[in-house]
């Protein structure tokens, strides 16, 4: 019996060697045609399927062109991307996120976007096809090199009943100490002080949050990181004390928020119930919907507070749809017709994939109903500037980042000092 | 064993495929990292040499002393628990007959477990609000807070999941390498009149020298490389106070875009690896060295 | 011995079993959750008021979770994917890694410590960097989205050698030098003396090696770009988007597919026990 057993085993292992040998790569044969483009997107499930049928839709109105559909885990797409691209494996088609747009642009990594290809006759009227400035951040020197999508814009989101019940209404929070103070009401804490009902939901387990966040809090309290030709940080302004010495409040004078009260992002104990408030962006929403977390019903949106005497704007931020540079001509082309039929579809974006596109035309199309939930996010978007990155935004923002985390973690933290080292290590970088 | 030349012929041979499998993918890497650490690249241009620039800001950098201390802390916090209570564990199932198979089983699950779910779930393991720490006898000031999120106790909180996570990888060698010393060297060295103990620590272990050199030399290598377990409980933080050299080398290279300076911080772990890895292999000085 | 003796080994036993049964109770705390979770629905992950909710399930969800799952991604196609992979590797490490370490071991070389240095140094290089360069070495050879890249870099490893070594040190010469004088072949001698001998490593090493390539997250994630490719850990990774991350299939799906590497783990496990019943070696 030993034998047999041992013989199987060969044999199985035989077979599968072989099969590796050969390379036996399987998935859909590809059809020839004239023109072979790839595209990768992070896997987001109700985005996946919106892709999958409109690339569909475009190959059946394109005859010649052929769009390879890849889903790239979202942990570390941004890395397998560079990956790519260093061993020049990198597809046609690819995302970038707003930060990393600048590195790209630095190196020349994207190819630009032909206004005529994409359907317009000049770069006016391309601009003006989108939403409110969402092309000003991708077009440089008069060259656009990225088509926006999923735009975000920051808004409050918060617990209708619990509002209820404390007495407050939350269309009177208009500035940070007033929202302090209702959170700190509307917190609750159990028998070991652990937080149990969160009063306001900052995001601190996504490391990108920190800048989302941030950016806002910082347009608000009129601070900039660096100065107007990016050669100097200035982030060691007395005004930049009360974005911080917010964040510490939050957590120790309010007590309405806890580092460790969520895994992270906190939407599946908001719909629960156990979230006063919460940061919120577009997308929050679609996630909600599964949790049978309705707006007008069990949430609704305000306004992002400011600060006493400060701007009421927000920073928006976006993905994008980019186009490898070293391509060929025909397969830029085919890549910008691509992007144009996507983009146009912006009213099932919406409905489907629950994501706000910012190419005009596609409110028309849909229902008040849906629009009832994004109406106010959008309003946002309309006081929203995105901001614009440095090439070394990751690097500059590690001071800062770390700033935050003293924030959150020492309830004496020293603002004004974590500042000033802050900008020194911030100058160190830029110059 | 005198050197003749059937050894000189066979010793090759038999090496042979292994050196043709690990040189053939490994030596270009080992070289281009070693290239890349006297360069600037961001991924997307042509590599710049820079000479030694990274190397000179490796050593006035903070962070990375800061991140070269939690290593160590957490290397050493792993292996001086895991090896000695892995053996304990070996020489207590080996004792313990028939249910040895069912016990083993059970040490032996957490390493079979996917590692990266594994670290989210302990996550919640750690949670204050409904974790599996409020069910254990600690006192409360402990259970307050995520040990993950609380600077002092977020390497030790690494520790206690590593632990639980891969100390059955090292009770399962152990006890193979028991199963091979008969009973009858302990059990004749207990007629002598020499106690449990004194067997185990006179005969057992001396045994089992390269046993121990292994898993060691093993334990310390992957702790120093458990960039999966560590980046997916905590990211390095809170504060970059569970911020392993490998999380410092992967962030710097595709977060940073700082391939170049990663280069020089792995070439600098891998000398403190290597220097490691000499000490211990002198340590455990035995005629196979 | 005596009585009291006899006594005393009971007891001393009892205790033992008692505290090796402690020590399981812990750790399969957490074990436990994971198939809590694994068997609940969304809604409920982490919340419950009483202890007896959060640990007790009042639902069985668990193949509605695994059907989710399958829903999202081809899960059948990843699995194929690791199983074909993590074999392959197994087999060939086991072959490979045990021959190197058995000439490491017992024959003596020029340069032996030298070469086994340089291959075991190449363990304490952090895999983070190797990946690019790697990379660029199945780009030359023409091997991207190939199972051969995702099988070649690791038909052997350095700590499958190591450990080889080491366990071949155990093997008393005279076995072998008999061999030689019986005028055996010194591959013979290797199948035949050298591999029974060491069955227990073999196990080992073969459970280790599948665990590692079913484990193994960085590599595939980061070189492999056509879906149809994907490894287990790679899909499961597609299910962890930052947010609306569905727990219970993440964790109902990794649960299922720890089977196989538990599976190997049992027959592995019989080769040990084949080895202790046989009795002896062959003189």
């Amino acid at each position: 019996m030993k034998r047999h057993y041992t013989r199987t085993a060969l044999l199985v292992a035989v077979l599968f060697t072989v099969v590796t040998l050969c390379g036996f790569a399987g998935g859909a044969q590809e059809k020839v045609s004239e023109v072979d483009i790839t595209f990768w997107q992070h896997s987001y499930p109700p985005l996946n399927a919106w892709t999958q049928k409109h690339i569909q839709g475009f190959m059946a109105a394109n005859p010649g062109i052929t769009v390879n559909f890849e889903l790239i885990p979202f942990e570390e797409y941004i890395q397998k991307v560079f990956t790519a691209l260093a061993t020049r494996q990198a597809p046609e088609v690819f995302e970038s996120d707003d930060f990393t747009f600048a590195q790209f642009i630095e190196n020349k990594a994207l190819h630009d976007i032909d206004p005529v290809v994409f359907g317009y006759s000049n770069l006016g009227d391309f601009t003006a096809a989108f939403e409110r400035n969402s092309l000003e951040l991708v077009t440089v020197e008069g060259k656009v090199f990225a088509i926006p999508y999923d735009w975000e814009a920051p808004v409050i989101g918060y617990n209708i009943e619990i509002f209820k019940k404390a007495g407050i209404n939350p269309q009177s929070l208009k500035t940070w100490k007033q929202h302090g103070q209702a959170a700190q009401k509307t917190a609750v804490h159990d028998s070991n002080g652990v937080l149990t009902t969160a009063g306001m939901c900052f995001v601190h387990n996504i490391g990108e949050y920190y800048q989302h966040i941030g950016n806002t809090l910082f347009r608000q309290a009129k601070v900039s990181i660096l100065n107007k030709n990016k050669s100097a940080a200035t982030l060691n302004d007395p005004n930049a004390d009360r974005v911080f010495q917010l964040w510490n409040d939050m957590i120790f004078k309010y007590k309405a928020d806890d580092p460790g009260f969520t895994g992270s992002f906190y939407t599946e104990e908001f719909g629960q119930g156990r979230v006063a408030m919460g940061w919120m962006l577009t997308w929050a929403n679609s996630i909600l919907a599964p949790h049978d977390y309705k707006k007008g019903r069990d949430f609704d949106l305000i306004p992002v507070p400011t600060f006493e005497g400060g701007d009421t704007g927000t920073i928006s931020s976006a993905w994008n749809w980019v186009v490898n540079a070293n391509i060929s001509n025909a397969k830029a082309d085919a890549s910008t017709k691509f992007l144009s039929y996507k983009s146009d579809q912006g009213d099932t974006f919406l409905t489907e994939a629950g994501l706000v596109s910012p190419k005009k035309g596609w409110r028309e199309k849909v229902s008040s109903e849906d629009l009832a939930l994004y109406d106010e996010i959008f309003n946002s978007l309309g006081r929203s500037r995105p901001h614009d990155p440095h090439p070394k935004y990751q690097e500059i923002w590690k001071p800062i980042i770390k700033v935050f985390q003293t924030c959150e973690v020492d309830p004496n933290a020293n603002v004004r000092q974590l500042l000033k080292v802050g900008e020194q290590e911030i100058n160190d970088i830029v110059q | 064993m005198i050197s003749t030349r059937r050894d000189n012929l066979y010793g090759y041979i038999f090496i042979l495929p292994a050196v043709l499998v690990l040189g053939c993918f490994f030596a270009y890497p080992i070289l281009k990292t070693l290239y890349l650490s006297t360069a600037e690249w961001n991924m997307l241009s042509k590599p710049k040499l820079v000479g030694f620039k990274n190397y000179i800001r490796l050593f006035q950098d903070g962070d990375f002393y800061k991140s070269l201390w939690v290593t160590i802390y957490y290397v050493f916090g792993t292996t001086l628990l895991n090896i000695p209570l892995a053996f304990l564990c070996a020489v207590a199932l080996n004792g313990a007959g028939r249910a040895q198979g069912f016990f083993k089983g059970i040490y032996f699950t957490p390493v079979v477990l996917s590692t990266v779910i594994a670290s989210v779930l302990w996550i919640s393991v750690y949670h204050p609000y409904s974790g599996i720490m409020q069910l254990l006898p600690l006192p409360s000031h402990l259970k307050v807070q995520s040990w993950y999120q609380r600077p002092d106790l977020v390497v030790p909180g690494l520790i206690v999941f590593t632990l639980w996570k891969g100390i059955g990888l090292y009770i399962v060698i152990f006890l193979a390498a028991l199963i091979n010393i008969p009973a009858s060297y302990q059990e004749a060295a207990q007629i002598d009149g020499a106690s449990f103990w004194q067997s185990l620590l006179k005969i057992v272990i001396p045994m089992l020298k390269p046993i121990f050199l292994f898993t060691v030399v093993i334990c310390v290598v992957y702790s120093f490389q458990n960039f999966a377990i560590v980046y997916t409980s905590t990211k390095g933080g809170p504060n970059d106070y569970s911020k392993i050299l490998p999380i410092l080398i992967f962030e710097n290279g595709f977060k940073y875009y700082k391939m170049g300076y990663a280069s020089a911080l792995a070439v600098i772990q891998f000398l403190i690896m290597f220097f490691f890895s000499y000490i211990q292999f002198k340590v455990f000085k035995s005629e196979v060295e | 011995m005596g009585f009291a003796g006899a006594g005393r080994r009971i007891v001393m036993k009892a205790l033992l079993i008692a505290l090796l049964t402690v020590l399981a109770f812990l750790f399969l705390l957490p074990i436990a959750w994971w198939i809590n979770f694994a068997v609940k629905g969304n809604a409920s992950l982490t919340i419950g008021d009483t202890l007896k909710e959060i640990w007790i399930p009042n639902e069985f969800l668990l193949f509605h979770n695994l059907q989710s799952a399958f829903n999202l991604y081809p899960m059948g196609r990843f699995f194929i994917n690791s199983l074909i992979v993590a074999s392959v590797v197994t087999f060939f490490e086991l072959f490979i890694a045990s021959l190197a370490g058995f000439s490491f071991a017992k024959y003596d070389f020029k340069g032996k410590n030298i070469v086994f240095s340089a291959i075991l140094s190449l363990l304490m290089i952090p895999q983070v960097v190797l990946v690019i360069p790697l990379f660029e070495v199945v780009v030359a050879l023409d091997m991207v989205n190939t199972y051969r890249s995702l099988v070649l870099p690791f038909l052997v490893t350095p700590f499958g050698i190591f450990m080889m070594r080491q366990f071949c040190y155990s093997i008393p010469n005279d076995y072998i030098e008999a061999a030689r004088v019986e005028g055996v072949g010194e591959f013979t001698i290797y199948l035949r003396i050298i591999i029974p001998l060491i069955k227990s490593a073999f196990a080992l090493l073969g459970i280790f090696t599948f665990l590692r390539q079913w484990d193994m997250l960085l590599w595939p994630l980061i070189t492999l770009s056509k879906q149809a490719m994907y490894t287990l850990a790679v899909g499961v990774s597609l299910l962890q988007t930052n947010v609306q991350v569905p727990y219970n299939a993440l964790y109902a799906v990794t649960l299922l597919f720890s089977i196989p590497v538990i599976i190997m783990y049992l027959l592995f496990q019989r080769l040990i026990i084949e080895s202790l019943t046989m009795s002896g070696i062959k003189g």
